[in-house]
């Protein structure tokens, strides 16, 4: 779902041949917008670049792998997709607010670490 | 060509009943169930012989759970059908009912919603097949804290406005017997609540437990022939469904299925007297309520702080308490929703009785994917 490439990070997401769906998570299934499937499903790189959407701080949560609080938020990515991933620190993020994606810790799974972090904040 | 329930023969919805929504206790499933059928059947003033075929609603009690309860009431061989289709499993129900009915297949039809979480466990949701960046960590209250955030900054609109909905709503309970949570609120009690997530705080979000609703369905011979509830019958004037979009959303849905519902019954938005909708999160009903066209985009709170959607105002919105206080136990949710029309309609709803009321609608959505809306009207 993410890779470590030239340039940094980057989402692991396809692009429809058939009607020019941009999507993520990669998927040959079928796509959502058209109902291709297989080879019409192209892998495509994704910059995890975007603007806020909207945030949310989870301050209650059953799970014991996400404690709370954590702060979770809805990107719109350059190229297109919308997507939601938790973000780096805690403090409330404004629509609009430019983004990129971050690893937190280099120990755990680049999906496990992956956060946004506020554009031009210190990695 | 496709035709909808308004092209076919009229269907009515002749007696309600209900187990009262509760949190999750000792009280066997079949126990709750019945209880709701035979109130429903006892309201009809007709016996489950009567009933040509039954569409049981539930979500969390595994396969064929509507046996167990259906027996009970004398089996006598008629069809049985399961559904499943998330929150709106009971919407479901009574909407396959209404076209079995109207397409003159049955007569009479039991639409049966009866749901049991497990304790401390929440509902089981079919395994992804793909996984999202935050798997996991966006529960649906999460989902929907998201979407009071973008509706706040687009808005202008405060936490303590959406607080409002959940104020409403739990005053609206207090005066429902069948309602889980029966207890007025303040806007300081719901504002200092535990916090959830975003601005969402524990009252502003719907409690998920178990109880029972039923609604008996009929066509115009069968009430006449069974000379069956002669100053309660109120139609179905519209029975809408849409399912998701890819890039939709629950507003969305609520949007395309009321649309429908509305065309089929020839009405506008302004002549809705009673508004009963998915409200598990108090900013769903601002989103539903705007999305059915009631009052324009942005505009839900300000009304709401007026008394516009109070019972007794411009439109009654979630006269039952809706899910934040009537509660969600899933399978019964939507088929309750019908009950609460159809006592509004009749008249018959008692101290959160909208004066007046002629005609209503439910709208349902089901974990973003489904939506539903019925219009009902009295005669």
């Amino acid at each position: 779902m993410i890779q470590r490439g030239e340039g940094g990070l980057h989402l692991c997401g396809g692009r429809c041949a058939a009607c020019g769906h941009v999507f993520y998570p990669f998927q040959e299934l079928g796509c959502e917008a058209c109902g291709a499937f297989g080879g019409a499903l192209q892998a495509q790189r994704l910059s995890t670049e975007g603007a806020v959407v909207c945030f949310a701080m989870v301050r209650f949560s059953l799970r014991e792998e996400f404690a709370a609080p954590y702060g979770v938020v809805e990107v719109k990515l350059d190229d297109g997709p919308i997507v939601r991933a938790l973000s780096e620190t805690a403090s409330d993020f404004s629509s609009g607010e430019r983004v990129v994606g971050t690893l937190i810790d280099e120990t755990l799974t680049l999906e496990d670490a992956f956060r946004f972090r506020r554009a031009g904040a210190k990695a | 060509m496709t035709l909808t329930i308004a092209d076919l023969k009229p269907v009515f919805v002749i007696g309600v009943g209900w187990r009262r929504y509760q949190n999750p206790s000792d009280t066997h499933y079949v126990d709750l169930g019945l209880d709701a059928a035979r109130a429903a059947l006892a309201d009809a003033g007709v016996s489950f012989a009567d009933v040509d075929r039954s569409f049981v609603a539930t979500a969390m009690l595994g396969m064929a759970s509507g046996r167990a309860v259906l027996k009970h009431l004398g089996a006598h061989g008629q069809p049985l059908v399961h559904v499943e289709n998330a929150s709106a499993s009971g919407s479901a129900a009574f909407q396959l009912a209404c076209h079995d009915v109207a397409a003159g297949i049955s007569d009479l039809a039991l639409v049966l919603g009866v749901d049991k979480r497990p304790s401390n466990a929440p509902a089981l949701r079919a395994p992804a097949r793909l996984t999202s960046l935050a798997e996991g960590a966006i529960a649906p209250v999460t989902h929907f804290a998201l979407l009071a955030d973008q509706y706040m900054q687009q808005w202008h609109v405060e936490a303590e406005d959406l607080a409002r909905i959940a104020v409403k709503n739990h005053g609206n309970g207090a005066r429902n017997p069948n309602a889980q949570r029966q207890k007025a609120r303040s806007l300081d009690e719901i504002m200092s609540g535990k916090m959830i997530a975003g601005a969402l705080t524990a009252l502003q979000c719907c409690p998920v437990g178990e109880g029972a609703a039923a609604v008996i369905v009929a066509s115009e011979d069968a009430a006449r022939r069974l000379n069956v509830a002669g100053d309660k019958p109120v139609r179905v004037a519209a029975s809408a469904a849409a399912s998701e979009r890819y890039d939709g959303s629950d507003r969305n849905i609520v949007a395309e299925v009321v649309r429908e519902a509305f065309q089929q019954a020839r009405i506008k938005p302004d002549e809705v007297d009673v508004f009963e909708t998915h409200d598990a999160f108090s900013i769903e009903e601002a989103h539903y309520v705007e999305a059915a066209g009631l009052c324009p985009p942005g505009r839900y709170t300000h009304l709401l702080r007026e008394g516009a959607f109070d019972i007794g105002g411009q439109c009654a919105v979630s006269p039952s308490g809706g899910l934040l206080a009537m509660g969600h136990p899933i399978g019964p949710t939507g088929v309750g929703q019908i009950g609460e029309l159809t006592l509004q309609l009749r008249g018959a709803a008692g101290g959160r009785q909208h004066k007046g009321a002629k005609l209503g609608v439910a709208s349902m959505v089901g974990l973003g994917a489904v939506g539903y809306a019925h219009v009902l009207v009295r005669l």
